[in-house]
């Protein structure tokens, strides 16, 4: 099977300055990340803040350059391919559309800037281009000559949308695109990314902290924690039978709305660790309700179980499978 | 429910903040009225720019300087709080009655250890020593489930992840026993398995220690597991008040039966399926409203919406602001959308900016 997007032991570390004096530490913000999306799936991508998923859309857009690993765009490595070549492919949709405008532009302009950019068309043809797009979704051309200042949270984002939408790439990155806006316009924005899926042909990265709205949304998901994917299987699979102890914790908590049942124990002790001082062996087993010896030892490998791959102690790699 | 023979905590009656702006007088909130019992969770839930932070500042009495709040009756504890002074209020703030906000970080003073704000308005209420103040701190940082309290107060808030400083922020407002405590999406800026935690916590408390809760929220899935009873706020009235069991299991407002339908549910609502949306945008908050704030993004709106609509009343704390009567009268959206064919739900994305 190829994968349309897929990146190979992705790694990206920062330095981290620690106080004036001191010197500075490396943070492992992404951790060698195996993963792919085929062409037309949605891959969700769930984990709390800080385990990495930011930085792994910032390095599948090209906007950070990954410190190990490659990605590779329908076969072919990125790093041997024209940066400008590869932006036109793949777009992002950021969360917050009230800092990824320019407040000074108008909606038209924002929308065929990429174009303007990539210096396709003329200008009269880039704005019509322009306007066609934030037709498609839902933006009437009365639109087009307001400033992002004169429109609602969830106009703004059709914005965002349209701009990514207007180069016709294949793959759109969708870093938490919801989840700034209200209930009601989330469901309008979450039911146009699926139509414009349909109708382009589309195929998503989409990370969100949010569990309900990605097992709506996607095909697959990976749930990284502290840099790396603890699981990852297809989405039916991975929310009937969550494997990794992380995986059944972050299901847990979701809060459903259903006033018969009570607020949940996850059973996960107090803290998230600190990102600069991971915990060693399974990043999780600080707060891992099942650890078993060897947790704090040795980091699991992520192996296929049948039902998707699963980084943890409880499921060994199955020798005889080689 | 127990709960509900216990004594009134806090009653507020036709409560109105009015700001007046360069051009006109805006309205965030429009005659809401609710009570909250002893041992009893309120939960007033909404959209952006609904009111509902409005609605809890002008409870504390913290509404900024252009605001004016106006109100039949502000009741706490028997007490007129519309008649305190500003010196009766600050008594109260904080020792009667504590706020929980939604960023600990802004909330708490950067410059100063977990300790010393702890103990501040500890000793300012209640005349205490240091050591009796530290001693109480150790105690409710124990109760909010923090390990190693006495080298915790020494900390800043810096060096405490968001799950801790919220419990903090928790332990500050439970310092003098309050009777009523405020909580402004207390869980909104933390992970999801750190919110699960910090809700609990809360509910806990507020069982054990059985205190009024009002929770001011956007998350419905808080709400459920949660409330007690909830109001459902828009453009700055309540439009609907019930038990919670009541409000999902059968929503009378067409505003809170389309909010629960834009939300997926895991295991109910079909991965990749439309989601209900409500058409439109919130009206603006700003002059007299005439009729029902909703009717522009009502499915079911009528011309009798233009009118001044009654509060409807079934049973004791069962109110809506509607003027459809019958629940099953009301359709779910979803059947109303499969009513207008194919064409139209297609169409709906362009519709919905209208």
């Amino acid at each position: 099977m190829s994968a349309l997007l897929r990146a190979e032991g992705l790694r990206r570390t920062f330095s981290v300055s620690a106080g004036a004096f001191r010197p500075r530490r490396l943070l492992h913000a992404v951790n060698g990340v195996d993963i792919g999306v085929e062409r037309g799936g949605v891959l969700g991508i769930v984990g709390e803040s800080g385990c990495g998923k930011s930085t792994l859309a910032r390095m599948l857009l090209g906007l950070t350059p990954p410190t190990a690993g490659s990605i590779f765009l329908d076969g072919q490595d990125v790093s041997t391919l024209d940066r400008r070549a590869v932006a036109r492919r793949i777009q992002p949709v950021f969360q917050d559309p009230y800092s990824s405008l320019n407040p000074r532009r108008t909606v038209a302009s924002i929308v065929a800037f990429p174009l303007e950019v990539h210096a396709i068309g003329g200008k009269a043809q880039r704005r019509a281009q322009a306007i066609e797009m934030l037709e498609r979704v839902g933006l009437p051309a009365r639109y087009a000559d307001l400033t992002p200042g004169q429109l609602s949270g969830g106009q703004r984002q059709r914005v965002a949308i349209a701009r990514a939408l207007v180069m016709k790439p294949e793959i759109v990155v969708c870093d938490e695109p919801t989840s700034a806006l209200d209930v009601s316009v989330q469901a309008q924005i979450l039911n146009l990314l699926l139509d414009l899926r349909e109708s382009f042909q589309l195929t998503y990265v989409f990370i969100s902290h949010n569990l309900a709205v990605v097992e709506h949304i996607a095909t697959q998901v990976a749930v990284m924690y502290l840099g790396r994917v603890v699981e990852f299987a297809a989405t039916r699979t991975l929310f009937a039978r969550p494997q990794h102890p992380y995986t059944q914790a972050l299901l847990a908590s979701v809060l459903t709305p259903d006033p018969a049942l009570g607020i949940p124990d996850t059973g996960l002790g107090l803290a998230f660790p600190d990102p600069l001082h991971p915990p060693s062996g399974c990043a999780f087993h600080p707060r891992c309700p099942h650890r078993v010896a060897g947790c704090e030892r040795e980091l699991p490998a992520l192996v296929d179980t049948g039902a998707g791959r699963v980084a943890c102690h409880l499921f060994p790699p199955q020798e005889t499978a080689r | 429910m127990s709960a509900a023979e216990s004594p009134v905590v806090l009653e507020v009656r036709r409560l109105h903040v009015d700001i007046r702006a360069a051009s006109a007088v805006v309205h965030p909130v429009r005659d809401v009225s609710f009570q909250v019992r002893r041992g009893e969770t309120l939960c007033i839930v909404g959209e952006s720019g609904c009111g509902k932070s409005m609605t809890s500042l002008a409870l504390m009495g913290l509404l900024p300087r252009a605001a004016l709040r106006r109100a039949q009756a502000l009741d706490f504890l028997g007490e007129d709080l519309l008649q305190a002074s500003a010196s009766r209020q600050n008594a109260l703030r904080g020792d009667r009655m504590a706020m929980v906000f939604q960023e600990p970080m802004t909330a708490l003073n950067p410059a100063y250890t977990i300790g010393e704000q702890l103990v501040e308005h500890y000793r300012h209420h209640r005349g205490a020593s240091l050591a009796q103040a530290r001693e109480r701190a150790v105690e409710l940082l124990h109760k909010v489930g923090i390990a190693s309290a006495a080298e915790r107060l020494r900390q800043y808030p810096h060096q405490l992840s968001g799950g801790l400083r919220q419990r903090v922020m928790i332990a500050m407002a439970l310092m003098c026993a309050p009777e009523l405590l405020i909580a402004d999406e207390p869980s909104t800026a933390l992970d999801v398995t750190i919110q699960a935690q910090i809700l609990r916590l809360l509910a806990d408390l507020q069982r054990e220690l059985g205190i009024a809760m009002v929770l001011i929220t956007h998350d419905l899935g808080v709400v459920a597991r949660i409330a007690d009873r909830v109001a459902v706020m828009y453009a700055g009235q309540v439009v609907e008040e019930g038990t919670a069991a009541e409000i999902f299991a059968r929503p009378r407002h067409p505003y809170t039966r389309g909010l629960l339908e834009c939300i997926p549910v895991p295991g109910r609502t079909a991965p990749g399926s439309r989601l209900g949306s409500i058409a439109g945008v919130v009206p603006s908050l700003a002059g007299e409203l005439r009729g029902c704030a909703f009717r522009a993004r009502c499915p079911q709106a009528q011309s009798a919406c233009l009118q001044e609509i009654a509060l409807r009343e079934a049973g004791a704390g069962r109110r809506w602001r509607c003027v459809i009567d019958e629940e099953s009268v009301i359709p779910a959206q979803a059947e109303i959308q499969n009513a207008l064919g194919p064409d139209l739900r297609g169409d709906k994305a362009r519709r919905v900016v209208q």
